[in-house]
């Protein structure tokens, strides 16, 4: 599970360099993603660029990655591509997640 | 390899289901283990592409028959990874057939789940994590059908391209 954190201003931003987080993945995803974001900055924001899939397991995985975030820290999602983005809108996750279309997050939303 | 029998002259138009249950003449033989579902989802997805299916609709497809497939390997193998699973699929009539027949535990109850809308009005603590696969499942199948016959699970679905 390859990720890859950068940080802009007060925001880390976490690219996915994967095309799938599907079942094979899920767990190490979740462990990955709070690896990288413990002691991290406030605001963590997935970059989804690279993938095209996602699975339940995997839609479990990244919702299971922003509670660890815990109450202090939100975690966003950006550039879902097109089937990604439909699985968060007919699950109605992308009613609790922040969804960027680009990574321009620099200014608080 | 059973051959399709036509309606007969005069009736309305029968479910694909109805018509030719039978004869799904593509089949991939695979061992319950996750990097095996991403295989034979690789191969479903050449084969759709080979039938000109829309990126869109094999997206469907792929999402359908991962949720199942995971639903085989987790909880009727119980992530053994040894269980022997047939998926046996073929476009007809516009629409994507399958039938996934596994030899593992039969579906509780002896019944496919519900089909429920994930509640998300809770604390973000107690956001859940699970249960999105069968919603996803009956949300973009036309037919989704289970049956338990000497030891083995089949479940039958259909997803309009």
């Amino acid at each position: 599970m390859k990720l890859d954190m950068t940080h802009a201003g007060d925001v880390g931003i976490i690219a996915v360099n994967e095309t799938r987080i599907d079942a094979a993945v899920a767990v190490q995803f979740k462990d990955g993603v709070r690896e990288l974001s413990i002691n991290g900055p406030p605001r963590i924001v997935l970059d989804m660029a690279k993938v095209d899939f996602i699975d339940s397991s995997g839609l479990g995985a990244i919702v299971a990655a922003m509670k660890l975030q815990g109450g202090t820290r939100r975690l966003e999602l950006a550039r879902l591509s097109p089937a990604v983005g439909k699985v968060f809108r007919m699950t109605r996750m992308d009613t609790i997640f922040a969804i960027h279309d680009s990574l321009d997050v620099s200014s608080s939303s | 390899m059973k051959h399709a029998s036509r309606p007969p002259i005069g009736k309305a138009k029968i479910p694909v289901s109805i018509a030719d249950p039978g004869c799904l003449n593509r089949q991939i033989n695979l061992i319950s283990t996750a990097e095996n579902v991403r295989m034979a989802l690789g191969k479903i997805c050449q084969d759709l592409i080979a039938s000109g299916v829309s990126e869109d609709k094999r997206k469907t497809v792929e999402m359908v028959m991962a949720e199942l497939l995971n639903n085989v390997v987790k909880h009727a193998y119980q992530e053994t990874a040894s269980g022997q699973i047939l998926i046996c699929f073929a476009c007809k009539n516009g629409h994507f057939c399958a039938r996934v027949s596994d030899r593992g535990l039969k579906m509780p109850g002896g019944v496919l789940p519900v089909q429920k809308t994930p509640n998300l009005e809770v604390q973000p603590v107690d956001l859940p994590e699970n249960g999105f696969g069968w919603y996803l499942i009956h949300s973009l199948t036309h037919v989704v059908r289970y049956t338990r016959k000497r030891g083995e699970n089949q479940v039958y679905l259909e997803i309009p391209l």
